[in-house]
């Protein structure tokens, strides 16, 4: 995927990233979290990974929307003047709110995680002070988790030649008995092997808190560096902003 | 040479009383010197403590795994780690680290916190030394077996450490492969490494080393020159047999089973593959009563996908099997467990109880056949498994593990038994029990073993159907291998 | 930089007298477990999805690695399981990490007490830490989403605050008590079946490493 994040050091985009959920969270309501939702899918759509984050966004900011509309719509407070069933300006207001914050959240995070391949953030991340062992756990997670469906697709094979049945057609209770089947060899499979790869790990002389270097360490220019920090000011000075208000509104009310 | 001068030379030098597991003495008494440029080889039967002597050899014992050793390890030529280690599976030593090979192997290096520059040497060097240079921007998902093991071995190599340690490396690998391993090997000796290798296959070791430990129930038997130690005829230990070229087994007495009958396995034009990918084309098979047969051909052929059709986890695209008198094509998998049956090449796919009877009783419970737990003890007797019904499957050895696979299989009396590579990492005691379970099945119906080990294929089985690209491109019988660097 | 504010942050949030377990390194043996458990996790959690049941089983491999490994090693389980899922999935399951860390703590205090050697105390300990992560899970959900997930969990708390009255809080709250305490001790039990047939030596060999 030509994406212009890759050619970032992963780290930039990532601080961008979590500068803007902050702020959406943080800055004046309802418009922070708009302009920030189209920031975010601005970019997307810059980068090439617009409709996928779009379609990442959608899928929880909209049926969130709806099931939230729908239940000031249905249970409508007592102190409330519109009838059931028909959604209060209020409400959906509120409801607006809601979504537009969770959108943004997910928008501005989903440019990373769609964007950014996982190891190369993870490598990123290690080179500025993750510990190795963090590092070596996410990446051995990823890969982890298509070997395990393999072999789950194994076990099932093997406990059918044994005359287990599954699929179409088997009713639950068949089902039921054929989960300590199917779990059991998996789950203790799984459990042996790490002890292959933990000593496989010794031999490879890893140690988990010890420095590793790369074999094509990722760049990370002052220009990026020097960006990043701006990133970190401005986030904690729209925090002092919205603190300052905040205390403000309170002296003023009493 | 002066005693400072051999000295200088010895990358390990290894004294041990005892070391033991949980309070087991696994094994005691051995004294061991390497030098560089030496293949020192290790063989015994399964149990013997063989790996213990390889893990503490390399240094790996004391740390993940816990053991208490009481002598000295010592590696005089040094090294930060001083020996580098290759088991026996090829994909869990990976350590996931890396996208591409070029990047696992290193792994090693990046551990060893060494600047860019050098560890891209390293890389290089490693996979030219394991022959693995153009698998480097591969992804090792991908990789076969023998692919794997070099990828591997490469990994080990990275780390450039005086003495390399291999644990029954070419125990799952085909013969090509494995002969390639070994000639790797051989260079590597030859520019100075030293190694020390365990094995099952008496032969590769007899080739490659310059001289061997005989191992038996945790202590040294011999040591000495290969042919000396490997090749007497009786053997010095009859569980671990002897070499083929000295052996004189004779072949025939074992065959006790019924004249060959009818057909028990018919397969006419045969079509099945994965996807879009076609595997077996027009295949058609046939296999009498009482027959064992042995199938053999390159990875790839279509033996598993064969093996597999026929069970039904492969549905079939065009063509029908006959079991018997009963047409199996259109059955569902569970069904057709109660005349056909499938052991895998790896046991742990399938063993979940906590007894082995409880395992055994598996198979036939399921299927409702009556006298489970009668059946299920007469499988564990024929595999070799009589008398630990109440051990835990997880304790026992792989090879071992594997035999129980076989006997749950067995206890569910199918007309038709595969097997898929059941001699990978046994000794001549499990061969022969596994043997001994073929011939009972004679009686009962047939059998196939995929194999590559031929000349367990020669001992055990009545012919071999040579599979070729999807389908049977020879049947007959393979000439012996008596001498392991044939091919060259 | 971030990571040292973010393990700074950890250290103030965690500085209340909270029981924390103390703290002891990950071993390599731990460390190979821990991408198994994660990939569990998600194994389970698609398969059982597909079976469009009122469970999840998607914590299986945390409770496993916290009894057989300590709380520490749980919690790390959860927060790489719900990262993972996060990167792989979508970014709204990185807000759910606490829910995560919350099993993987309370697991590993009821290995450490015993609770996983009998069925009924793995049952207990599977109540206790249901209550516990709904409670934790609605209390995120409430804040950042205004009370209700596009899910079974959400859907239940309309029908319970229809049939109750109750305010959305209380029925966030109420629905996925409800909808954990089915399936946390389900996994719990799991946990203990496995347990029971892993060969003894495995499990002292963690627990001596977790030691």
């Amino acid at each position: 995927m030509t994406c212009g994040l890759a050619r970032w050091n992963p780290i930039t985009p990532l601080a961008g990233a979590i500068a803007m959920v902050l702020v959406a969270f943080v800055g004046p309501q309802p418009w922070t979290p708009a302009a920030v939702l189209a920031t975010a899918l601005a970019i997307a759509f810059a980068s090439r990974i617009g409709w996928k984050v779009s379609a990442l966004t959608a899928l929880v900011v909209v049926p969130t929307f709806v099931l939230l509309v729908l239940l000031d719509a249905a249970f409508p407070d007592a102190a409330a003047e519109h009838a059931r069933w028909i959604p209060s300006r209020a409400g959906t207001v509120d409801a607006l709110a809601i979504s537009l914050r969770l959108g943004a959240a997910i928008a501005a995070l989903g440019v990373i995680v769609v964007g950014v391949a996982p190891r190369r953030l993870t490598r990123a991340l290690a080179a500025r002070g993750l510990p190795s062992w963090a590092a070596y756990l996410v990446i051995a997670s990823l890969e982890a988790v298509p070997d395990a469906r393999r072999r789950a697709d194994d076990v099932i094979d093997a406990q059918r030649c044994r005359g287990v049945a599954m699929g179409k057609g088997t009713g639950v209770r068949g089902r039921l008995r054929a989960l300590p089947a199917l779990a059991g060899p998996l789950i203790v499979g799984l459990v042996t092997e790490s002890e292959e790869r933990a000593l496989a790990l010794d031999a490879r002389a890893f140690e988990p808190r010890a420095k590793r270097t790369a074999l094509e360490p990722i760049a990370d220019p002052a220009s990026e560096r020097r960006a990043r920090r701006v990133i970190w000011l401005a986030l904690a000075g729209v925090i002092a902003w919205r603190l300052w208000e905040f205390a403000h509104s309170l002296t003023i009310a009493t | 040479m002066s005693d400072a001068g051999t000295a200088r030379q010895l990358a390990l030098s290894m004294r041990i009383r005892v070391i033991a597991y949980d309070g087991r003495v696994a094994l005691r008494d051995v004294a061991l010197d390497i030098a560089r440029g030496e293949i020192v080889g290790v063989a015994g039967h399964v149990g013997a403590g063989k790996s213990t002597l390889a893990l503490a050899a390399a240094g790996l014992l004391g740390r993940s795994l816990p053991a208490s050793i009481d002598g000295t390890i010592a590696h005089p030529l040094g090294g930060r780690p001083p020996a580098a280690f290759v088991f026996a599976n090829p994909s869990t030593q990976l350590t996931e680290l890396g996208e591409t090979v070029e990047e696992e192997v290193a792994v090693g290096p990046e551990n060893q916190a060494l600047p860019s520059s050098e560890i891209r040497a390293r890389v290089d060097r490693a996979l030219a030394l394991a022959d693995a240079a153009r698998l480097a921007q591969r992804v090792p998902r991908e990789l076969s077996g023998g692919e794997l093991q070099r990828v591997a071995l490469a990994s080990a190599l990275a780390l450039d450490a005086p003495l390399l340690v291999l644990d029954e490396p070419t125990a799952q690998l085909d013969p090509e492969a494995a002969a390639d391993f070994a000639r790797a090997l051989r260079s590597l000796r030859d520019s100075g490494v030293a190694i020390l290798i365990v094995e099952q296959n008496l032969e590769l070791l007899a080739a490659l080393a310059d001289r061997v430990l005989l191992l038996a129930g945790g202590a040294v038997l011999a040591t000495g020159a290969p042919r000396d130690v490997l090749g007497r005829s009786p053997p010095l230990d009859p569980r671990l047999g002897t070499l083929r070229s000295v052996a004189n087994t004779p072949t025939k007495e074992w065959r006790v089973g019924k004249e060959a009958g009818d057909a028990l396995l018919r397969v006419d034009d045969l079509s099945a593959g994965y996807g879009a990918r076609v595997v077996l084309e027009h295949l058609s098979l046939t296999i009498g009563a009482g027959e064992v047969v042995a199938w053999v051909g390159k990875n790839g052929a279509g033996k598993s996908t064969l093996a597999r059709t026929i069970m039904g986890l492969v549905p079939a695209r065009a063509g029908r099997i006959g079991v018997g008198h009963v047409d199996v094509t259109d059955l569902p998998v569970h069904e057709r467990a109660r005349v056909v049956g499938l052991v895998f090449q790896d046991p742990r796919r399938q063993l979940f109880s906590r007894t082995v009877l409880e395992e055994a009783i598996f198979g036939p419970r399921t299927l409702v056949v009556g006298h489970a737990e009668a059946q299920a003890r007469e499988a564990l007797d024929v595999v070799g498994l009589g008398g630990r019904e109440r051990e835990h499957p997880g304790d026992l050895a792989p090879p071992l593990q594997r035999r129980l696979a076989i006997a749950s299989a067995l206890a569910s009396r199918p007309k038709f038994l595969m097997l898929d590579e059941p001699t990978a990492g046994q000794d001549a005691e499990g061969r022969s029990f596994i043997r001994a379970a073929l011939e009972l099945q004679r009686f009962r119906g047939a059998a196939a073993v995929i194999t590559h080990d031929l000349n367990f294929a020669q001992d055990a089985c009545d012919h071999n159907v040579t599979i070729d690209r999807g389908h049977v491109s020879n049947i007959g019988r393979n000439s012996r291998e008596t001498d392991f660097f044939d091919r060259e | 930089m971030a990571v040292g504010v973010l393990r700074s942050a950890l250290r103030v949030v965690c500085y209340p007298p909270v029981p924390l377990p103390a703290r002891r390194p990950l071993s390599t043996l731990a460390l190979a477990l821990i991408p198994r458990a994660v990939a569990l996790n998600l194994a389970l959690g698609a398969v059982v999805g597909a079976l469009k049941l009122p469970v999840y089983l998607d914590s299986v491999g945390t409770i496993l690695v916290a009894v057989l490994a300590g709380p520490w090693a749980g919690i790390t389980t959860g927060i790489v399981s719900n990262s993972v899922l996060g990167l792989l999935v979508s970014p709204a399951l990185f807000a759910f990490i606490p829910v995560a860390v919350v099993i993987g703590w309370l697991a590993g205090l009821a290995g450490r007490v015993g609770a996983f050697r009998s069925l009924a105390g793995a049952i207990a300990a599977g109540l206790v830490i249901g209550i516990a992560a709904a409670l934790c899970s609605a209390v995120i959900v409430i804040a950042l989403m205004g009370g209700l997930t596009a899910s079974g969990t959400g859907i239940l708390t309309i029908a319970i605050r229809a049939t109750f009255g109750v305010s959305i809080d209380g029925a966030a709250k109420i629905a996925a008590v409800v909808t954990d305490a089915l399936d946390k001790p389900l996994s719990c039990v799991l946990v203990y079946l496995v347990l029971e047939r892993l060969p003894r030596r495995l499990r002292a060999r963690f627990r001596s490493a977790a030691a």
